[in-house]
């Protein structure tokens, strides 16, 4: 075959321009330290970092929902432990009040701190967590779940029922954690407020219970003090046990934390290994490359020198 | 006669000449499109008739074309192939350099959208977290806005390409048909100038590359040209007359660029079967682009459809029926580049479930399934009040709010319960006096139910038929489009490997080798010096008979 001056040239020239167009992609990934640049480099790797990154995305979601329901669950543990101490403390006051030494002035005495526990006991109930969400109230967050101004007892003394002076509902709202997977917030005032029997049997709520113990200190009834003690320890019990709930709930908030962050580290280590590049196959891919242009530019030169003109005087 | 000084004269213009056909291609060597050409010489026979036949020296026959027909089309075909993978990998590049960008990913735009919804679920009811939601759904739609827009640009380059193309095949094709007129004044090929004839090569070389051509040459070496190959009947130059090819948008749809052979006269749809750059574009407009504008769209629709469904399906912080969130003009085809929001208030976001149910029960409880808002206010506003009070373990009766059974059913553990627009699950096991009243959600403002089901719409895949979620189907879309660039890119290199392959074979025919040039060069040289010998001698000769005494 006859070879022509324009064949060797153009394949030179060829030659020379792909070896310089893979040293300068290998050049870029060495730089950008990625080991893919678009998704041609690796279609179904591309895709894989795409939903990879994605899930990290979700978890990092995942997390944030959880960190909220423990904050959340963290200030109604708080309220639940402020309820166990004042009803403790509640205890103590009835006992002393119970004391048929005691004259109605002691009593009356002994009323007035109740009542401040009663107040702070309402407050208790109208927190709102650092977003401006009522704790305690289910889905209604238009007004305050409780009020000073609703007795939970009638004029004669009886106790209402507790839908009467509460202004939320039995909803709790329920935060996603993991995919298809829902934890519930806390619990709604009626569930920690009340939803326990008194020593009758009969529904009654830690307001009723206090109002009651109140009265019967104001009344100076001795009787009524007594009764109140065991329905102020039927509280306590209750609130005990919403608390280990709230405690249990929290656990569970803190191991799905736990198996996020592992999963996370996963995710974060498949995607450096997809997508990050081996520095030292790359810098040898180079040296190679560089090597292949270097002996590519010296044949041409080489070969470029044969001409018969050279020989021709 | 014979004669020594006539045959060496004769030797000397002849070698001569081969000396200027070597000088011709030495200063040609880089021409492109030159052929090297070849001085023939014959010998001159001299007079038949004497009794001794001696030669009368040599003569020029012909300076020719080294040229193999059969090579050079072969290679305007490989090439034609070769331009179209080319420019289609080119395009494809483009669209993948636009996919491929980070800012315009369409995954992470919807992970902040959802991530904004499920911030919303953790605080329905406050102002700022329901402002985010709106926001990323603003974001969403620009980023489909964005990303339709690099389409559509990509659209108006390739159209606009196609018709610089066009145009300069209607000047090629007019230039030759001047090449055409000129080859007209000899009958033979052979006797035409080469000079001319790799003018109309290199003509018919470069409307190869804008569309896959056959060409067809006559015995004076004027050729026509038909597209494809002879056998389509579309000609686009007989002998002197070229034909036009006009580019326009089709009038069925705007997204479509037609060309037509001959459009004011008879005029022939090219369609896009034939190759050089122009199938090139046609094929990636036609297939690459109108396939990932489609992809887009698939995703806008489906994302449009199933986040209204869910806000249709619950009631806003008014206690309305949800209204939807996005919206296109109706006239649009292209949906994903006209996607807007269509609400304003953030009280206007449907997070809340439209029914909430009272319950007594110690021990089970009456969960929701499922809402449709719009089949629960179909009289205008929600209304409902319906008791279902169990009897017995497995039986309940349905109340309504006036409190008259409307039906007894009975109930095994497992059985759903439902009524129009609304169903639910009983969890743990009823007993006998346990009564859920399902009625009207009077407090939607802290309820987050329907705002949960927005959420999870992140990982449903059934919103594509079980193929995958809203990120899932994007990075199979982008993996599509990795794959097509890839793809493109093989078929280039081995149509790259064809073509130099066929330019070889043209090359090594009609290429100009320096070497060969040199030798002959000192081939012709040396005749050329020999033939002036002959004069000499015959000089030598002739002074002999001069001197003879």
């Amino acid at each position: 075959m006859r070879v022509t001056n324009s064949m060797i040239y153009d394949r030179v020239i060829t030659q020379l321009n792909n070896q310089q167009a893979r040293l300068a992609e290998t050049q870029e990934k060495i730089s950008t330290g990625k080991n893919i640049l678009k998704p041609s480099d690796s279609p179904d790797q591309v895709a894989a970092l795409d939903r990879l990154e994605s899930r990290v995305r979700q978890t990092e979601r995942y997390l944030t929902n959880i960190n909220s329901i423990k904050d959340k669950l963290g200030q109604q543990e708080l309220a639940a432990n402020t309820m166990n101490d004042d009803l403790s403390r509640v205890k103590e006051l009835l006992i002393q009040g119970a004391n048929g030494t005691l004259n109605a002035a002691a009593r009356d005495a002994l009323a007035i701190e109740l009542k401040e526990i009663y107040n702070s006991m309402i407050s208790l109930g109208n927190r709102k967590d650092v977003d401006g969400t009522y704790l305690f109230s289910g889905y209604v967050q238009d007004r305050a779940p409780f009020s000073f101004d609703l007795d939970p007892l009638n004029q004669d003394g009886s106790e209402k029922v507790f839908k009467e002076y509460y202004a939320g509902n039995n909803e709790v709202q329920v935060i996603t954690v993991d995919d298809g997977y829902q934890l519930e917030v806390g619990m709604p005032g009626n569930q920690l407020f009340a939803g326990f029997s008194n020593q009758d049997g009969n529904p009654t709520s830690v307001f009723a219970v206090l109002k009651l113990a109140i009265k019967g200190l104001e009344d100076n009834d001795v009787a009524q003090v007594s009764k109140s003690i065991d329905d102020v320890g039927i509280a306590l019990t209750h609130v005990n046990n919403r608390l280990a709930a709230i405690g249990s709930k929290l656990n569970t908030a803190e191991t799905q934390l736990g198996i996020h962050q592992s999963r996370m580290e996963s995710y974060e280590m498949t995607i450096s290994r997809i997508a990050d590049l081996d520095y030292t196959t790359a810098v040898t891919e180079l040296k190679n490359q560089s090597l292949a242009l270097q002996a590519g530019q010296s044949s041409f030169a080489q070969i470029s020198n044969l001409s018969l003109f050279n020989y021709i005087r | 006669m014979s004669d020594l000084l006539s045959i060496g004269t004769s030797g000397i213009i002849a070698y001569k000449r081969s000396l200027s056909t070597v000088g011709n291609n030495i200063a040609n060597v880089d021409t492109v499109g030159y052929s090297r050409q070849i001085h023939s010489t014959e010998q001159d026979i001299g007079s038949t008739s004497a009794l001794i036949n001696l030669g009368n020296g040599v003569l020029s026959e012909s300076v020719r074309r080294s040229y193999d027909a059969f090579a050079t089309s072969a290679y305007r075909n490989s090439n034609s192939l070769l331009e179209q993978q080319e420019t289609l990998y080119a395009y494809a590049n483009k669209l993948e350099n636009i996919m491929g960008d980070a800012n315009l990913s369409l995954t992470s735009v919807f992970d902040k959208f959802f991530a904004s919804a499920q911030a919303l679920v953790a605080s329905p009811a406050s102002g700022s977290a329901r402002q985010g939601f709106l926001t990323e759904a603003k974001n969403v739609a620009e980023r489909f806005k964005l990303i339709s827009q690099q389409f559509d640009q990509l659209d108006v380059d390739s159209a606009e390409e196609i018709g610089s193309r066009v145009d300069s095949l209607n000047s090629l094709t007019k230039q030759l048909s001047i090449i055409n007129y000129s080859l007209m004044a000899k009958s033979d090929v052979n006797n035409q100038p080469g000079g001319l004839l790799d003018q109309r090569d290199q003509l018919l070389q470069e409307i190869s590359t804008l569309i896959k051509i056959e060409s067809v040459e006559k015995a004076n070496g004027v050729v026509d040209v038909y597209i494809g190959n002879k056998g389509t009947g579309l000609q686009l130059l007989k002998d002197v007359t070229p034909v036009a090819v006009k580019a326009s948008i089709s009038k069925q749809n705007s997204e479509k660029v037609e060309l037509t052979l001959d459009p004011y006269g008879e005029a022939k749809p090219l369609g896009n079967g034939y190759g050089g750059k122009l199938a090139g574009i046609q094929d990636f407009r036609g297939n690459t682009l109108a396939n990932m504008r489609s992809r887009l769209d698939d995703i806008a629709n489906a994302f449009m459809d199933s986040v209204n469904g869910v806000q249709l399906s619950g009631l806003d912080a008014q206690g309305n029926s949800g209204k939807a969130l996005f919206g296109v003009a109706e006239d649009v085809t292209r949906v994903a580049g006209h996607m807007q929001v269509l609400l304003t208030g953030v009280d206007d976001i449907a997070t809340a479930s439209p029914l909430i149910i009272d319950q007594n029960s110690e021990t089970a409880s009456l969960k929701l399934d499922s809402w449709d808002t719009s089949t629960l206010a179909l009289n205008g506003s929600i209304d409902t009040n319906i008791t279902i009070a169990f009897t017995a373990g497995d039986e309940y009766e349905v109340r309504d709010s006036e409190g008259d059974v409307i039906e007894t059913v009975v109930y095994q553990p497992g059985d759903k319960i439902s009524g129009d627009g609304w169903a639910a699950s009983v969890v743990n096991t009823p007993s006998e006096g346990d009564v859920f009243v399902i009625k009207t959600n009077n407090a939607p403002k802290g309820d987050n139910r329907n705002i949960l089901a927005m959420a999870a719409l992140q990982t449903d895949r059934e919103v594509f038929n079980g193929l995958g979620s809203f990120g899932e189907i994007y990075a199979d879309v982008l993996n599509e489009l990795g794959s097509i660039v890839v793809q493109s890119s093989i078929s280039r290199d081995a149509q790259k490997v064809l073509t130099d392959e066929a330019q070889t074979t043209k090359d090594a025919a009609s290429g100009v080798s320096l070497d060969e040039e040199a030798a002959n060069l000192l081939r012709f040289q040396q005749a050329y010096q020999a033939n002036a010998q002959i004069i000499q001698t015959s000089n030598r000769l002739f002074e002999a008979i001069l001197n003879a005494r």
